[in-house]
This record gives C-alpha cells, structure tokens and sequence, in this order.
C-alpha cells in the first residue's frame, strides 16, 4: 500500500522520495529545497499569483508554478537555474515598482516583513522598473485593523485566509488589472462588513499593508521580547505570543504550532490583551461595606464567602442557590465548580456560559 | 436523472443581467437579494461584479457613450479624428466597420447594422461553414431542415455509435481553430472518458481580441449548425447540457440564439427527449459582461460560475474538472460549427480542403487594418498572408505596400511585409515565434506607425489584464509606459530596448495564462523587425510616419 502512495522524482539532481497529492513546493521544502514565495500561505488554495516559485520541470515548455503543481512520478526538476533565478529578480524588481519607496513600518516595528526579507536577497531595490503606483492608504476607520494597500503587494493572501480558511468573506480581490484592489462588499469600512477581526490577514500579510492598528508606534521591533503563552478568553486555549516592550503588552501575535486554534485566533485573543495593563484591573477581592465595594484580604472575602453560603443554605435550602461557571474558565475549573454545587451545597442549579 | 426544460446550469450572470436591465443598475440591495438567492456571500459577488466592463454598480459613473479606441480603431488612416476624449471601449468586434460606437447600450459600427450583419467576403470557394449560407435563411429552422439540417444529429442518435463519430472527427485531423489549435477528438475523448456522469459542452463565443471577428456571422447567420454541434458533442461525451458563453458586444447573437434554441426545442430537435428518443439536451446562452480574459477557457468557466474570472492553474484540464468541477468540453464556435460538415461528408474530404501537408479543413480569418476589404474569408487552412491579404482583401488602401501584419488578433505577434509568403496555418509561423491563434490579421500600411501600433496593443493588454499575476499584472502596466515614453514622452526613455525585452521575457515565461504570456508579442515582433523605425524614435525623437506626438506632456 505504502509503495503506492509514494512518488521518485528528481529535484536539482537529487533523488527525492514523496507522496502523492503534494506539491512540488511541498515536496522541495520537505527535502529542504528553498524555493522563494510571496503569495503562498499552506492554509489555503495557492492563487499562483507571484509565480517566484516558478520551476522547470522537464519537458515543458514553459515553467510551471510551484505551489500549485502536483507532483508527478519521474518528474525531473530545476528550481535554481541561473534563468529561473534572473525572473525571480525581475519579478521582485516589478513588484517593489508599484510602491512608494521609503520605509517599512512592517520591518521598523514589528519585524522584518516576507517582501524585504526576499528584496534584500535578491539584491533587489526600487526604481529600476519605474512608472505608476498602485494602491492607497484606506480612509478605514476600524479600531483594529490598520490597512494601507500603497504597500499592497497584491498577493492575495488576505482574501484567501478570511474567505476560504475563515469562512468571513469580509474582503475580496476587486476590480481587475493593475486597478485590483482589496475591498469590502461596496468599500465599506471593515465595521460595516463581515469581518469578525479576526487579524489572520495581518498575520498572512507579507508586506505593511495590514498591520495591527493597536501595535503601531509602540516600540521598535527590535525591543520587543515575545512571550509565549495560552490566550485566557475561552476553554479553547489558543496558543499566542505576547509582545512584551518597556514591560507593557504592545499586542498578540498567533503560536503558529498551538495544536488547539494553529494560528487561527478570534478578536478576543487577536486584539483585547490591553486589559493586562488596565487600571481599573481588580488586583484584590472587593467586600460591599455599607454600600461601597472596599479592598480585602482573600482571606476575609472567603470567611465571608463562607458565612453567608452557611447561613442561606440553613435558611432557604440547597436549591436556593444557583451556580454558573464561565467559559473562561478551564475544564477542570468547571468540574470542580459542579462538583462543589452537587457534593458541598447539594444542588443541581449548574450551568455554564457556553452552554446557550 | 436529466433536468428538465428551464433549468439553469450557469444562473448568476444572467441574473445580474436582468437585474442591471430592470433597474438600470445594479443596486446593493439587488446584489443582496442575487446573493441570498445563491447562497453566495455579498463580497464575492461584489469582487465578480467590479471586474467587468459593462456591470454597472450604483454609483458607478454612466458610460453613456464610447467608441473603441483599440489598435485597430487607432490606427492612423482609420481613426480619422483625434479621440483623445473621447471614453472608450474594449475591441467590440466591429474591426470591419470602424470606428464602432457604444450609445444606448448598443455596438454599432459606421457602416450600419445591415453591412455588419454580412457573410464573409465571397472568396470563390465553395465554403465549409457558410456553404449554404447564400442560398437560405440559416437562422430559420425550417429553411436550416430544408438543406439537411439537424441530419447528422439524428443519425447520430439512430446509430448509436458515439465512437464511431469520434472516430471519423479523430481521422478528420480537426485542430481546435479559437487560438491553441488543440486537437478536438482528443478533448472529446478525455470528456467522454473522465469520471461522472454529469458533464457539460461549453461554447466559448467570446472573441474579444482584437481584429477577430469571425464568430460573429457564425452566430448570426448559422446559430442552428452551432446548436446541432453542440447536441453532436453532448452525444459523444455524454453530456445533457450545453452553454454558450456569448460576449456581451454581440446582443444580436443572443436573441438570435435564444430564438433559435426556442424552436429547435418546440419541434423537438432539441431539448427533452430529442425526436422521442432517450437523448435529452438542454442549451442556454450565458452572456458576459465585457472582460477579454473570458476568452481564456478557464476564465471563462470561472465567469459562468459566477466567480471572479481568473484563469485557473492547469492541471486539472476542464476536460476532467471543468464547470462546477465536472468534465467539460470548451469549444470554439468555429470548431464546433465544422463538426456536422465532416460528419457529413466524411474525414477524407475534411483533409482534402486544407492546403499543404497537414493542414485540414478551411478557416476563417479576419483581416482589418489598412485593407481595402476588411472582414471574414473562409478560405481552405493554408493559405497565404499574400493571398489572403493582396487577393482576398484587396491590398493595403491607397495601392502601397504591407508594411507590417499581426497574427492571432495582437496574441500571434507581428512579422514585416517580408514575409507575405508565410502559410496561414498550425505550424508554420511557429517557426518565426508567431502563431496563427484565431486567424485574425490586422495590416498595417506604410503610413501606419509600428511603434504607435505596438503602442495601442499595450495599452489593450494593460486594460484587459485580469491582474492576478505580477507578470503581467505590473509587467503590462510598465510595457505600456515604456512605449509611451518611445513615442512620446521623454521622461521615460533610459534603458527602454532592454527593459521591453527583460520584462516580455519574463511576461512570456512566468505569467499565469495566455493573455500574459502572448501580451509581449507585438512588442517583440517591432523590436526585431522594426530596429530602424524604433531607433528614429528612440534616438531621433522622430516619427518617420508623423504618427507620434513627440509632446513631453502627452502621454497618453
């Protein structure tokens, strides 16, 4: 069974074993061939739209894309022939031609972004092809998601991820030619479309044009320490990594390897961690006393806990209570939470937020 | 299970079409409802709609009249007038009567509706396609009947011998005649083959290139021998529904089909149990909205889905996932219209109309530029630009010589007066990195410029790029630019030879589909044969023709 799955084929001289269905991208990046790319991102459907993963495969005519070719058995392939090498340095200089020279707040403040880290190895650099730029700044007014498509490389990565692997459908490629642009249903801002702001298309994004709007003018990339953590909202536990600069929060950016969400993340985990340094953040419980939510000791606010849970249950009955645990919480929290409702109160009055 | 009367594979575009004719325009709350109704998210129908030329959102500003401003139209000794403000089109297909008009949602060209409503030129053969097309009404059913109409339809049906009819058509050596010239028996073959039981006939009527004309009086003049083509298919694959994708510039062709279809389905030649036999096909006719890219087989597929018409990546080949990813035969209106003929008379007369070792069957081809005779000729597949463009069209207007021809439209690339001699066929102009594609020559004269000429074809590609692909997405854009600065604006003049050729390299090599990879073609072709011409220009700052402007500020 197992010979039937796999495939011989002949990458840059070598023999390499793969299997069927992968791509010849797939297959060279497993055998640790490095084939460059701008548009593809694993999750979804290659759009071939760069074609810098262009390759030659032996008795085509032209090359053929990278990423959206299956392997067949016997092919013979070139990844890295002077002339492939030569149109990918072309296609690079094009592609920096369409936009405005300077720099990249990507790069600057977040990290080295997919598009310069390519330039710069190419050797590649704006204004040997020059002539009309594309794209605009968006007038978007969106707490979250900063957009500014003069840095739009048009790979169409974003419209990929929100539509096919987020299932929003919030922005699509429009218009066509050198005019193509990235836009919501009629241009409306993101607040009026279907996005749930997820942040997967500034994740996806190989250039500055979408950026994390609450992370901008923080910090310089280089004082960002990440940390690697759970994000606290659901029972889902996504994995997500905390940029940390001057000891403050500056944003979140998706655990690519967490096995729960895989880099996906919703708008909670994505944008909402200013709560971390938020002053009205509780740091100790609060007792009522004569009306006003006073600072206490975890040790009076439980003996009061006590006192009074004694007192009703005695009065009123076990069913005078009712618990309902959080989807914040752990599944272990809310087995204890029940577990403490039917074995120590002696109800059954227990639900849970996620439940409705 | 067959579907009955009425059901329609392909509901969207046409949906949108009666939405912008109700309402004048499409509005989002009828976007919402044509959404709702087909289950399809708001922005995707939104991303379809924006990349036409003729979808109208609201809002959107009132292209209320236009005139094509095509290579062909600009050429000197036609446009005639300057149109630099004018709006303008993409190639309506009306190269034969220039300069066509779009007012009132209609294409005219200067000759009138009744000389574009033509048969092609009478070139003293008999005829393949048009052999009966002086001696009735072929768009009249009965008349269609009277000269054995539908015949090999029925016998088809009588014999029950779908391979035996593939096997004449194989024998027959007939080459797809829309552009790639792909073997027919071979398509319908991997169709008939592939997995499923539900596949689809496509008709792809969206000659958009420009010069290309030779679809139109096969529509107009003979829509039932294409509907019988089109049943013979869907006999042989296996398939029960057929689709013609119709270009929007040819409304005409559209009532002229749907009549066509309504009778043939009233007297049950078509339709639901054909002749009360167990065959049953359904045709519809999906209009486009104006987008040359939907000449693009895939495009085109994506187009009737209703999606954004990019071309997809091969492989999977339409042949096994095609429409709605089923096994689907997209054929040329000419392919298609030339299949009853050699059922007719067989694969050994087919062979014996071409001229020349391996060249079978006629062809028609269009010619326009500076001809004195602009138009369609069917003439035998062989034949040679001399004869097609000095005995058919009657030689360049004025008397003088062919100073440069394209093939395929722009698509082929372009080649000097020296090579009259050249056969219009598969093969031959491959040799001279040229391709015959669908058949079209534009002609230019000794007054034309080739470097304005390469020019306008610049700009056509430019504005008719789907832009999915960097290379000719931004490599069109700079080609343009590039040829704007050779014959006009100097800011733009450093590196230009060298540039025009790096970028058409990597256009030719890397784009995604053939409109990228065929858009450098002219340019290359001036480069090669117009090294003289280009270098007045380039180094000069003259235009030998006076056809340049030379203003540092005009560069349009």
């Amino acid at each position: 069974m197992l010979k039937e799955e796999t495939l011989k084929v002949v990458i840059n001289g070598q023999e390499v074993e793969s299997s069927f269905g992968k791509t010849i991208l797939e297959c060279a990046r497993d055998s640790g061939v490095d084939i460059p790319t701008l548009c593809f991102d694993s999750r979804v459907k290659a759009t071939a739209a760069c074609r810098l993963c262009s390759v030659n495969v032996k008795g085509r005519r032209l090359p053929v894309a990278a990423c959206a070719q299956k392997m067949e058995p016997g092919m013979e392939i070139t990844t890295d022939s002077s002339d492939l090498e030569s149109m990918r340095k072309t296609i690079l200089d094009l592609v920096v031609s369409e936009n405005p020279t300077g720099e990249c707040v990507r790069c600057e403040e977040i990290g080295p972004c997919e598009l310069h880290t390519l330039t710069k190895r190419y050797g590649s650099k704006p204004g040997r092809f020059h002539g009309a730029l594309s794209g605009e700044k968006s007038k978007d007014t969106n707490p979250f998601i900063f957009r500014d498509y003069s840095q739009c490389i048009l790979c169409y990565r974003c419209t990929s991820v929100c539509g096919e692997l987020e299932q929003a459908h919030a922005i699509v490629p429009a218009g066509r030619g050198f005019g193509s642009r990235i836009a919501a249903a009629f241009d409306s801002g993101l607040l009026d479309s279907s996005c749930t702001f997820c942040g997967q298309c500034i994740q996806t994004c190989p250039t500055g044009a979408l950026m994390d709007r609450k992370m901008l003018g923080q910090a310089k990339a280089s004082e960002v320490t990440k940390v690697k953590t759970v994000c606290p909202y659901c029972g889902t536990g996504c994995g997500l990594n905390l940029h940390v600069a001057n000891n403050k929060v500056i944003g979140t950016t998706p655990d690519w390897d967490s096995p729960s969400g895989e880099g996906s993340l919703c708008v909670k985990g994505q944008f909402a961690t200013d709560f971390v340094g938020h002053k009205d953040r509780l740091k100790t419980p609060l007792i009522r006393r004569n009306g006003v939510l006073t600072e206490a000791t975890w040790d009076e606010a439980y003996d009061l806990i006590v006192e009074k849970f004694t007192q009703i249950k005695e009065e009123s009955g076990p069913n005078a209570f009712t618990f309902w645990t959080s989807a914040r919480a752990t599944t272990e929290s809310n087995y204890i939470m029940q577990k403490f409702a039917r074995a120590v109160i002696g109800t059954n009055n227990v639900d849970n937020c996620s439940r409705t | 299970m067959t579907a009955k009367k009425g059901v329609e594979p392909t509901p969207i575009l046409n949906a949108l079409h009666s939405m912008q004719e109700k309402e004048g325009k499409l509005t989002r709350a009828s976007l919402e409802e044509i959404a709702k109704a087909h289950n399809m998210p708001i922005a995707n129908i939104f991303d379809a709609v924006t990349f036409y030329h003729y979808f109208k959102l609201d809002g959107d500003s009132d292209k209320k009249s236009a005139i094509c401003k095509g290579p062909v139209c600009s050429l000197p000794g036609i446009k005639g007038q300057d149109l630099a403000d004018m709006r303008s089109i993409s190639c309506p297909g009306l190269c034969d009567s220039p300069v066509p008009i779009f007012a009132d949602g209609e294409f005219r060209g200067t000759k009138g509706v009744d000389q574009v409503f033509e048969l092609p030129h009478d070139t003293g053969t008999k005829g393949v396609i048009f052999r009966d097309s002086r001696k009735r009404k072929g768009w009249i059913l009965d008349e269609y009947i009277k000269f054995g109409g539908y015949g090999q339809l029925q016998s088809l049906i009588n014999d029950q011998n779908p391979e035996k009819a593939l096997g004449v058509l194989k024998e027959s050596g007939l080459l797809g005649r829309g552009g790639a010239g792909f073997p027919l028996a071979l398509k319908w073959g991997a169709v008939r083959n592939a997995e499923g039981s539900e596949k689809y006939i496509v008709c792809n009527a969206d000659e958009g290139e420009p010069g290309t004309l030779k679809d139109r009086p096969m529509l107009h003049l003979e829509p039932h021998l294409l509907l019988e083509a089109m049943a013979i298919a869907g006999f042989i694959v296996g398939a029960s529904h057929g689709i013609i994708y119709l270009r929007y510039e040819y409304p005409l062709a559209q009532n002229i089909l749907n009549k066509a279809i309504e009778a043939a389905e009233d007297a049950n030649i078509l339709g639901n149990n054909i002749n009360n036999t167990d065959y049953s096909f359904y045709l519809s006719v999906s209009r486009g909205s104006g987008a040359y890219i939907c000449g693009e087989e895939t495009s085109l597929l994506n187009s009737l889905e209703g999606k954004r018409p990019w071309p997809r990546e091969r492989p999977p080949f339409p042949t096994t996932s095609g429409l709605w990813g089923k096994p689907t035969a997209v054929n040329n209106v000419e392919t298609l219209s030339v299949v009853p003929r050699i059922l007719e008379n067989g694969a050994k007369w087919f062979q014996s109309v071409g001229l020349g070792e391996g060249n079978f069957g006629s062809k028609l081809y269009s010619v326009s530029g500076d001809v004195n005779r602009p138009g369609n000729f069917e003439l035998p597949l062989g034949v040679t630009v001399r004869e097609l463009i000095l005995n058919h069209a009657g030689g360049v207007v004025g008397g003088g010589k062919v100073k440069a021809f394209t093939l395929g439209g722009i698509s082929g690339g372009m080649l000097s007066g020296d090579f009259l001699d050249l056969t219009l066929d598969f093969k031959k102009p491959q040799e001279y990195d040229t391709f015959l594609g669908s058949g079209a020559l534009v002609v230019l004269g000794e007054d034309s410029c080739v470097v304005d000429f390469a020019r306008s074809c610049a700009v056509f590609f430019e504005d008719e790029s789907c832009g999915k692909c960097y290379p000719c997405r931004i490599g069109a854009v700079r080609m343009r630019e590039l040829m704007d600065g050779i014959s006009g604006d100097s800011s733009l003049i450093p590196d230009t030879l060298d540039h025009i050729k790096e970028i058409g390299d990597v256009m030719t090599t890397a784009s995604a589909c053939g409109l990228g990879q065929s858009a450098p073609k002219v340019l290359q072709g001036m480069v090669k044969y117009f090294s003289e011409e280009l270098d007045f220009h380039i180094t000069k700052r003259v235009c030998p023709t006076n056809v340049c402007g030379f203003d540092a500020n005009n560069t349009s």
